[in-house]
């Protein structure tokens, strides 16, 4: 039995930071452990918050992408993550597989807005896309012309094969993988506009949602690169890869100042063009826990509160300070029942500060 | 060497040098660069294989794990096992190196370095991620496949397949796209550094071109216009000097044949007066006599000199006897030993019959300049003349004689001197205030004739001269193909003029002599030698005269100068044989102050039948009439 004891013990280290896990061994055993899994991008926040707590928890973040993260704090097992950042909403789906795994009750805390950006190293040439530009790069097939919507494979290398006054400089996106929220929120935000400015495919949008989906596949033949969900390493391989268009959030860019942005539709993102909508590629982040677990550790319900603070979420606070960008409903939590989707009322288990602590007029 | 090559030479080094070196060091840091260039690339390569192997690893990790997971043989899964274990191993291993934990591989930092902060840095390093990944699967392959722990560590299993197919392989591939364009960048830079060390290997070349060989060139192209300008003006002073050299020789035959003119009157009268056996100056004019045949000789050896420097000295090649030769140079030697009181020794050993072919004037006249030196530098003692004939090689005879004396001897020094033309004057001059071109005309003489002379000399005992000269034998002892006297009736040489005891016509028998002569004392000589001979003399100013006389009379013998006003000896002679007159068949004798061998000849095809050099001697004239008037009849027929 001592083998399943170790075995055991060494179970909290999955998911973990190796930096806690290594450290695991000297965390008192009074300390209780929280597992943070989910967006590369909430990730910051997340360990930021883990500051604010009291110091007998100890908050172990994971990047584990989006999906993953909301599919470990329902996993069936019991084995998952205590709450899971997110750089988009839950899908009705994966609310239905908490449902099915027995979390009727999701928590979802709005933390604010986050700009999805473009950026390339400073020492090149800086240049400004469109959303159609970007389309046109990315997507592996694309329409033979504007107004003829018979896909062929997408053989641009370079910019210039993009648009004539692009500069003669490779194709070559790095930026996240599948089951990235943020991967998901660049088709959805930038690819579907940009495929909406084709104008054969903006006609076939309606009448045919799936050819248009299919449009927005992302090209697979090297001028696309899966760069982890490691937004840090991303940013920082632009440096070296400079022909290299990085995709990450916009708190990073904040971070690197040798990097720069690249326009999206003649727009840079900015706290102020994603706040007012001007940036086409701004989503919220958002927290994830099952009322399960918020009721099963205080502890958890206490490291909520951290986003719903002002110390964490006013214009100077800390998570707004790491390039978090403010909104009317950060701070809000939503009660969701996983088998309708619906907002839950009088919920039981809302802490009264992750209601009532943010009264911004933010608009969404 | 002059000061000018060494100069040349030593700019030639040091530019040499200069240039080897620059280009020694260009060459060697460009071979430095490239080999440092490759080092670099190679352990570049490392770390590129290795980061991309972490990917492959990693994959490998999670395939392994899903193979222990899937497989139901606990053979399969040991094998599994222990392959997960050595996986992870390397895997560990080669992120030691990239994420530059190993303390052994530091020399790679500057490779890892771009991968440092992505290792190291951000919110949940990379570093941690590995090696988290890595302790899950290390825990994993600890883990019986069979016991209740392994379906415990289920999620661990997924965890490791999930991380090993994102993060694990996408932020490696990452790594790998950064250490890519880190080789590609220092690629390019590499490219630079080629074309660098290219452009510096040309500018090099330029500098060596331009600074050091381009000043070389002008260097040299001064050189030579200077080794130019030297040479012409050397040529011009050569050709000067060939100039004056010819002057000189012009000057020297001119000189000899006025010289000769007087000293003719002198001899012949000397000659003259000593017949008329006055005892009260008979001493006085032996006196004379000896010292003109003293300036004759310096005259000759003066001319004989200058033709060797000229190279226009030709000996004749005739039959001769070597006995009848040395015989005379041993009397000649015996009388001037006498003359100062010397003991005179002498052995020759030489066949009386033997006839050999060559110039026996010259050998005479080798000889005599040797055995002349013996006397003159000898106060007292002897005189000594060995020779002898060794005829080791068939159809050959080499002659060697010896002449020594007991005289003051040469020193050392003077010895080389003494026996080179240019400088015997000088060494001459040093020893007794003569002029002692002699031996070094004997020496080039004998040299001339395929001999040799060696000198062997004390100084204050004595000196030894050693002669060597060869000669092809005509005619051996007691042979008789060709008679001696018939060879000698061909050339006017030393040995025909005393081949025979001299024959005294005087009052046997008289002839008609005419003496052709511009020179009034020649021609007073001529005639005071010839009457005592029996001769009947009349004489001729000049070759017109001359023609006329002989065309008016008959003459026995006509004795006709080469060089005269209005009409010249061979002219006269021509004429008066191609005429009728009564003289038209006699015997012609050429009187001329000098006279080569070439010269003969040409002369007997004008129609002369001999030759007499000045000054003229009784002995010379008498030879000459006993040989061309000993039967006129016989003479006659000859002629005719």
């Amino acid at each position: 039995m001592k083998r399943i004891g170790l075995l055991i013990g060494l179970m909290p280290l999955l998911l973990s930071d190796p930096v806690a896990a290594e450290t695991g061994a000297r965390v008192e055993r009074a300390k209780e452990v929280l597992r943070i899994a989910g967006s590369s991008t909430v990730a910051p926040f997340a360990l930021a918050a883990g500051g604010l707590v009291a110091s007998t928890t100890e908050v172990i973040v994971s990047e584990t992408g989006t999906g993953a993260g909301i599919d470990t704090i329902c996993a069936a097992d019991g084995i998952s993550a205590d709450a899971t950042g997110a750089s988009r909403p839950i899908h009705a789906d994966e609310l239905e597989r908490c449902a099915k795994n027995g979390f009727d009750k999701i928590y979802e805390v709005t933390l604010g807005l986050d700009g999805i950006v473009l950026a390339q190293s400073k020492s090149v040439k800086p240049i400004a896309l469109t959303a159609k530009d970007v389309y046109l790069a990315v997507a592996k097939n694309v329409p033979r012309a504007d107004n003829e919507c018979v896909m062929v494979t997408n053989r641009r290398q370079k910019w210039s094969d993009v648009r004539s006054d692009l500069p003669n400089r490779s194709i070559l996106f790095i930026g996240p993988p599948h089951g990235s929220g943020t991967r998901e929120m660049f088709r959805k935000l930038i690819m579907e506009e940009g495929a909406r400015q084709v104008s054969c495919l903006a006609s076939i949008e309606k009448r045919s949602p799936t050819f248009f989906r299919a449009a927005q596949e992302f090209r697979s033949d090297g001028h696309w690169v899966d760069g982890g969900e490691d937004d840090h390493a991303v940013a920082h391989s632009l440096h070296y890869i400079r022909q290299a268009i990085g995709i990450f959030g916009y708190s990073h860019l904040k971070r690197d100042p040798s990097i720069s942005a690249i326009s999206i539709d003649g727009v840079e993102p900015s706290a102020e063009t994603v706040t007012h909508g001007d940036y086409r590629a701004a989503r919220k982040l958002y927290v994830y826990a099952t009322a399960q677990a918020v009721s099963e550790k205080p502890s958890l319900e206490n490291y909520l509160r951290r986003f719903t603070s002002q110390e964490s979420i006013a214009p100077n606070g800390i998570l707004t300070e790491m390039g978090l960008i403010p909104v009317s409903s950060a701070g809000q939590v939503r009660l969701l029942d996983a088998q309708t989707g619906e907002t839950v009322d009088g919920t039981i288990d809302r802490p009264d500060d992750l209601a009532s602590s943010h009264s911004d007029n933010h608009t969404q | 060497m002059s000061r000018a090559s060494q100069h040349l030479q030593r700019v030639f080094a040091r530019r040499y040098m200069t240039a080897f070196v620059l280009l020694a060091c260009v060459a060697t840091a460009t071979f430095v660069i490239s080999f440092r260039l490759t080092s670099i690339e190679k352990e570049r390569a490392h770390v590129l294989i290795l980061a991309t192997e972490q990917r492959a690893l990693s994959q490998r990790i999670a395939f392994l794990v899903k193979g222990m997971d899937e497989t139901r043989d606990p053979v399969r899964a040991e094998e599994l096992r222990i392959e997960l274990d050595a996986t992870i191993g390397r895997m560990r291993q080669a992120h030691r190196v990239l994420s530059g934990e190993s303390k052994d591989d530091q020399h790679l930092a500057r490779f890892t370095k771009p991968l440092q902060e992505i290792y190291h840095g951000g919110h949940i390093p990379f570093a941690s991620r590995t090696t988290q990944f890595l302790e899950n699967a290390r825990i994993i392959a600890a883990t019986n496949r069979f016991s209740s722990e392994w379906d415990l560590a289920e999620p661990l299993r997924e965890e490791i397949v999930r991380s090993a197919t994102n993060s694990m392989m996408q932020t490696h591939g990452l790594m790998v796209m950064i250490l890519e364009a880190e080789a590609r960048r220092d690629n390019t830079l590499s490219k630079w550094v080629d074309l660098t060390s290219w452009l510096s290997i040309l500018a090099m070349l330029m500098v060596v071109t331009f600074v050091i060989f381009r000043p070389m060139r002008r260097e040299i192209v001064s050189a030579v216009v200077k080794v130019e300008g030297e040479k012409s003006r050397a040529d011009s002073a050569e050709a000067k000097a060939i100039a004056a050299n010819k002057a000189r020789g012009a000057f020297f035959q001119s000189a000899s044949h006025e010289l000769r003119t007087p000293l003719n009157a002198i001899l012949g009268m000397s000659d003259v007066i000593r017949e008329k056996e006055i005892d009260e100056i008979e001493q006085e004019v032996e006196q004379i006599s000896a010292a003109g045949d003293h300036l004759l000789a310096l005259l000759n050896n003066i001319l004989d000199a200058h033709k060797l420097s000229q190279g226009q000295l030709k000996t004749e090649d005739k039959p001769f006897s070597l006995d009848r030769t040395m015989g005379r140079v041993s009397a000649l030697a015996q009388s001037l030993a006498e003359e100062k009181h010397l003991q005179y020794e002498s052995e020759v050993d030489i066949p009386t019959d033997l006839i050999v072919d060559g110039d026996s004037a010259r050998l005479e006249q080798i000889l005599v300049n040797i055995v002349d030196n013996a006397a003159k530098f000898t106060e007292q003692g002897t005189v000594s003349l060995v020779a002898h004939v060794d005829k080791n090689n068939p159809g050959r005879a080499g002659l060697h004689v010896a002449v020594s004396d007991t005289g003051i001897g040469i020193p050392p020094e003077q010895l080389d001197q003494i026996l080179n033309r240019d400088t015997a004057d000088q060494a001459a001059l040093a020893r007794n205030g003569g002029l002692g071109i002699g031996l070094s005309v004997a020496k080039e003489l004998a040299e001339l004739m395929g001999g040799s002379i060696d000198i062997q000399s004390t100084v204050g005992k004595g000196t030894r001269i050693l002669i060597a000269i060869p000669f092809a034998i005509k005619v051996a002892e007691s042979g008789n193909s060709i008679a001696v006297e018939s060879a000698q009736s061909e050339t006017p040489s030393a040995e025909a003029e005393s081949a025979s005891p001299p024959v005294f016509f005087g009052g046997k028998r008289s002839f008609k002599a005419l003496v052709v002569d511009d020179n009034m004392a020649n021609r007073m000589v001529a005639e005071a030698l010839l009457k005592p001979l029996g001769a009947e003399t009349e004489t001729a100013v000049d070759g017109r005269q001359a023609v006329a006389k002989a065309e008016a009379e008959l003459f026995d013998i006509i004795f006709m100068d080469i060089s005269m006003p209005v009409m010249d000896g061979i002219e006269a002679t021509i004429e008066i044989r191609a005429g009728t007159g009564a003289s038209r068949k006699t015997p012609i004798i050429a009187l001329t102050a000098h006279v080569d061998v070439d010269e003969f000849e040409t002369l007997r095809g004008h129609g002369f039948q001999d030759i007499i050099t000045k000054p003229v001697r009784k002995d010379t004239l008498s030879r000459a009439l006993h040989r061309w008037l000993p039967d006129s009849e016989e003479w006659s027929e000859e002629v005719a």
